[in-house]
């Protein structure tokens, strides 16, 4: 499974248990000595963050960025309920009014990049499938996201947009369990972002949109007040919108901010 | 002679209340900050008692299936001249230590579209069974069956082999002596096996999740209903888990009331 | 019943051959480690044979020769098991009906019957009552019951009456001889008390270390017990002699008793007395203890004996341990008879 699906599986527990967020969302406390950035980000940006982190870490010797990623509303809840954490990086603005609403942030957040939403299909297209019109393929085992979650939201404006309506056999929690679903062939077709469909390399072949129904999700970052130096969180959001880190997400598929 | 309660000694008695805190406590901080208002309301949530109804349902067809087919095993284990039996057992206690995820991967990779047996199976009948609660009370018998193996072999080991020896001096033949005399000496083993069953079949969420998938009234179960509310109504997670709280503990005792009466 | 058992387990090996007719009944009896179990074991198809054959009733039960083996629940044997091993979950009536039951008698039928077994060893009115709810008297009874109903060939008890207290085991001892007695079948007690196996046998077989040491009548055994441990279940001491003509020779010490070759003595420590310089032989007094209404003295020899004197005596001769005293014994309170070689009698052939 993928490392977000092991992040937000512990994230079930710290919701409601509290007191264990600290021991579980897991910086170990007695690494060496030096600044260390918890970064708490979106699923989707799996492969995208660690060059871009490593990126930073050169230009700020002494920094250590931990990497830690899970879907967007969990990790927001989990800074909520205290997660000590620098800076969030999620992939829906709704996502991250609960930190804002908390008052867990510092300073604006800014939208760092975009995402638009693609079709996935196992290599090869089993299904024959070529938009969205065949989400609502009867004879077809079709996943998508569940409302609940930003892909999910997502997903159903596309289907308005394009109308259609929907049969998916399974609603996923998060977008790389749809993007599994696809990849294992249990599925004929998943709707997912476009950095999924090239994170995934040669197990799915992507199927574009047509622009009017590809819905953009914008991925907002914010420095959080409950890390141990504002400061340098600060700098690592200003820095997602840097050169480097720009043409790293442009790489991994995703559109360059409004 | 006076009589008097001693008391437990500290040793003992220390770790004790320690690990009754540890089970009881976090489940007080859920119904202390359960939002008691809105429990009605998401009760009468059609949403909620179709997952909870089809948790119920799958819990119990799953437990039926560990009963119907893990009695047999253990008694293959504690009673047969196994060839490999320390490995057979070892097989057994697998699903236990493997994350249920890893679990529903496994069967996936099993009886999914593309898996060893899936793929013929479609082939062969056009069925699939991943997205159907078939795949659901797969999924839960995978990770309950070892607490039943292990529970009812462990009560066979226990029983006195005598009574099934004089049973089978009076003309019982094995099936027959298995029925009338080492069933009713192990049942309160199989009995708890069951319990236990049923309750890890309840909680069951990785191995479901993905190798079920989840979609309302097919195959989300209420682990999975919560576990996606908590991405946006933490509350209302809170209150789900309430539900299954309460209707896991309400039927549990409801067994145990039945079972030990008959005992 | 003709058994031939021959049985290798582990270290420890058994080859008997037992006889018994209809109506007989034979008592194993022999100490802890003998074989009387692996022997009942065998007879109640619960261990097969290594070797030998074993017929009742003209069914060749068990004969790895040639293949055969009956399992238990297809022999005509009845267990009554040490301990009753009543079946937990099911009333007095249930469990005799059991063996019925599993026949294929029908239910209505089978607790008929069941009830009328009951009654035959007096208990149709404990008939519904669980085992933990009876005595352990009463459930050794239910257990003869529900060996006895479905009318075996060959009926096996296991130390019927050791679990018992002193008092039931009299009355059990007793309705068990009676219900013996009315059996057809051939009944095999296994035992290692002497008075059961003596009141209750027609015939005894002596176990040692997996043979038999000795067989007979109850009352040929008690008389010349051929090893020490019959001797001491009948309450003699067992010394072995040399007779040379007419006399007999015990480690040195003449007995006036005609014999020749090897032979048994047996003595009972009654018919032994003791003197400060009477006559007899000297022996040292290595232990005295309190033995129902007399004193046990017992000496160290040659010839090693035990003395059973009123206690008056003792305190008349001030008795004590490391004393030098002599004693005699009456030629006619002896017997003297030829000691067998067990290992030669009726073993099998490997």
């Amino acid at each position: 499974m993928t490392r977000g699906r092991t992040v937000t599986r512990r994230r079930a527990a710290a919701v409601v248990v509290v007191a264990a967020v600290a021991a579980l969302t897991g910086c170990a406390a007695d690494e060496p000595a030096g600044a260390r950035l918890v970064v708490l980000a979106a699923a989707s940006l799996t492969d995208v963050l660690p060059p871009i982190a490593e990126q930073f870490e050169r230009t700020h010797p002494g920094t250590q960025v931990v990497l830690s990623f899970g879907g967007s509303a969990g990790l927001a809840q989990s800074v909520a309920a205290g997660a000590p954490a620098d800076v969030l990086a999620v992939a829906s603005p709704a996502a991250l009014q609960v930190v804002l609403d908390s008052g867990d942030s510092v300073g604006e957040p800014v939208v760092f990049a975009r995402n638009s939403l693609e079709i996935a299909v196992p290599t090869g297209n089993p299904g024959a499938v070529t938009g969205l019109a065949d989400f609502a393929r009867d004879d077809l085992d079709l996943a998508v996201c569940a409302a609940q979650v930003p892909c999910g939201a997502a997903a159903a404006s596309a289907f308005t947009v394009a109308r259609v309506d929907p049969r998916p056999d399974t609603l996923e929690q998060d977008v790389r369990a749809v993007l599994t679903k696809v990849r294992t062939g249990e599925v004929d077709a998943g709707l997912v972002y476009a950095t999924d469909v090239r994170a995934a390399g040669d197990d799915v072949e992507g199927v574009t949109l047509p622009p009017a129904q590809r819905v953009p999700a914008d991925y907002p970052a914010v420095a959080l007040s409950g890390g141990a130096s504002p400061d340098l969180a600060a700098d690592l959001v200003a820095a997602l919108l840097g050169a480097d880190a720009q043409r790293e997400l442009a790489a991994a598929g995703f559109l360059p901010p409004l | 002679m006076r009589r008097t309660r001693r008391r437990p000694p500290a040793v003992l008695l220390a770790p004790g209340v320690l690990a009754l805190a540890l089970l009881v406590l976090p489940l007080l901080a859920l119904l202390l900050r359960a939002p008691w208002s809105a429990l009605p309301r998401l009760l009468r949530e059609p949403a909620v008692g179709e997952a909870l109804r089809l948790s119920l349902g799958t819990a119990a067809v799953a437990t039926g299936l560990c009963v119907l087919l893990g009695v047999p095993l253990a008694w293959l284990l504690a009673r047969a001249d196994l060839p490999g039996r320390a490995v057979v057992r070892a097989l057994v206690t697998v699903p236990l230590v493997l994350p249920p995820v890893v679990g529903g991967v496994a069967l996936l990779l099993l009886l999914g579209r593309r898996g060893v047996v899936g793929r013929p199976l479609e082939a062969l009948t056009g069925l699939t069974l991943p997205f159907t609660p078939a795949a659901v009370v797969l999924a839960e018998t995978f990770v309950a069956l070892p607490f039943l193996v292990l529970a009812v072999e462990g009560a066979l080991r226990g029983a006195d082999r005598r009574y099934e020896e004089v049973a089978a001096t009076l003309g019982g033949t094995r099936w027959h002596v298995f029925r009338t005399v080492t069933l009713p000496l192990v049942a309160p083993g199989v009995a708890a096996g069951a319990v236990l069953s049923f309750a890890r079949a309840l909680g069951e969420f990785g191995a479901t999740i993905t190798f079920a998938g989840s979609f309302p009234g097919r195959t989300q179960t209420m682990p999975l209903a919560i576990y996606l509310a908590l991405e946006t109504d933490p509350e209302a997670a809170i209150a789900l888990s309430l539900v299954l709280l309460l209707v896991s503990v309400a039927v549990l005792a409801g067994l145990r009331e039945r079972w030990t009466a008959v005992r | 019943m003709r058994a031939e058992l021959g049985v290798d387990r582990d270290a420890f090996s058994l080859d008997v051959v037992l006889d018994a007719e209809p109506g007989e009944v034979l008592a194993l009896v022999g100490p802890n480690g003998a074989g009387k179990t692996t022997a009942l074991r065998a007879l109640a198809g619960l261990l097969p044979l290594t070797r030998g054959r074993l017929a009742v009733g003209g069914q060749v039960l068990d004969d790895p020769a040639a293949g055969v083996f009956v399992p238990p629940e297809l022999r005509r044997v009845g267990l009554v098991p040490q301990d009753h091993l009543l079946l937990p979950h099911l009333s007095a009536v249930q469990n005799v009906a059991y063996g019925l039951r599993a026949r294929g008698l029908r239910k209505p039928e089978a607790l008929a019957r069941a009830l009328a077994g009951l009654d035959g060893v007096g208990l149709a009115d404990r008939a519904d009552a669980r085992p933990r709810e009876l005595s352990g008297g009463q459930a050794q009874r239910v257990a003869l019951a529900r060996a006895l109903v479905t009318e075996p060939a060959l009926l096996v008890l296991d130390e019927p009456l050791a679990a018992l207290d002193a008092v039931t085991r009299l009355d059990v001892r007793t309705d068990l001889r009676a219900h013996l007695e009315d059996f057809a079948g051939v009944t095999v007690l296994v035992t290692h008390d002497a008075v059961d196996a003596l009141v209750l046998a027609d015939r005894l077989a002596v176990l040692d270390a997996g043979r038999v040491v000795q067989e007979g009548c109850p009352a040929e055994v008690a008389a010349s017990p051929q090893d020490d441990y019959v001797a001491e279940l009948v309450g003699l001491v067992l010394l072995r002699g040399i007779g040379r003509g007419p006399c007999t020779d015990l480690h040195g010490v003449e007995l006036a008793v005609p014999a020749t070759g090897e032979v048994l003595v047996a003595v009972a420590p009654s018919a032994v007395g003791l003197s400060l310089d009477g006559p007899g032989f000297a022996v040292t007094v290595r232990g005295v203890e309190q033995h129902g209404s007399s004193v046990r003295v017992r000496l160290d020899g040659p010839p090693d004996l035990v003395a059973d004197v009123p206690a008056a005596r003792v305190a008349e001769l001030g008795l004590h341990r490391g004393q030098r005293v002599r004693a005699s014994v009456a030629p006619q309170d002896v017997a003297v008879y030829a000691a067998s070689t067990p290992r030669s009698r009726r073993s099998l052939a490997r």
